[in-house]
């Protein structure tokens, strides 16, 4: 007996196909940014940089694991998309605010490792708006597409 | 993979929808419609439950004729 609150087998395959992608193009930029750093190009402070390529991959990978409707099950599909986002926006504004107030004067000023004061936060904050209008696009595009 | 025309006809033999046939078996509509369209191979335990749904049995609805195949 199958169960209906978990992936169905199509999308259990797409979602681990797209995840190996992913990860593979997660090792190319970091591999990238390497030979790059070694070569004198710094466009950005260690670990923002890093910390940029992870969330970049890990956004393509939910954008594309949404577009290809693998990321809830068949019995979920039904739910409120709007919650969802709701609750990814507030924890996104929560934890960049949380970052803002540790790297900018409060928490862990002085220290020599943080010399991007408060740009991990903003990065993380524009990318999970970027990736909720995202969302919210494919969202709507799924809608008009389950209609025809 | 050609399309998977007997599985539509076994369906609409059902008066069932792609989304009744889906909720029947417990994946999602898009399944189905990529296994008649033939852009997915389901899994041995799918298709059984796809055929006890239907009430047919796995040669009527999976099994590929050379005709079939050339399609």
């Amino acid at each position: 007996m199958m169960r209906k609150n978990e992936l169905d087998e199509m999308q259990i395959q797409k979602r681990n196909r797209i995840g190996y992608q992913s990860f593979e193009l997660l090792t190319c930029l970091i591999l990238l940014e390497m030979v790059l750093n070694g070569l004198g190009v710094k466009w950005l402070p260690y670990p923002t940089n890093i910390f940029l390529i992870t969330l970049v991959c890990n956004s393509i990978y939910l954008i594309r694991v949404v577009w290809h409707k693998s990321l809830a099950g068949p019995k979920s599909q039904g739910k409120s998309f709007t919650w969802k986002l709701i609750f990814i926006g507030g924890f996104s504004a929560l934890l960049a605010g949380f970052l803002i107030f540790l790297f900018t004067g409060n928490g862990l000023k002085g220290t020599e490792t943080d010399g991007d004061n408060g740009l991990g936060a903003i990065i993380l904050f524009s990318c999970s708006i970027a990736a909720l209008i995202a969302l919210a696009l494919i969202n709507i595009i799924s809608k008009r597409q389950d209609k025809e | 993979m050609g399309k998977n025309l007997r599985l539509k006809s076994a369906r609409a033999m059902r008066d069932m929808s792609q989304k009744d046939l889906a909720e029947a078996v417990g994946v999602t509509r898009q399944t189905i419609n990529a296994i008649e369209n033939g852009d997915y191979n389901p899994s041995i335990n799918l298709c059984i439950a796809i055929c006890k749904v239907l009430g047919k049995t796995l040669d009527q609805i999976f099994w590929e004729d050379n005709d079939d195949a050339e399609k």
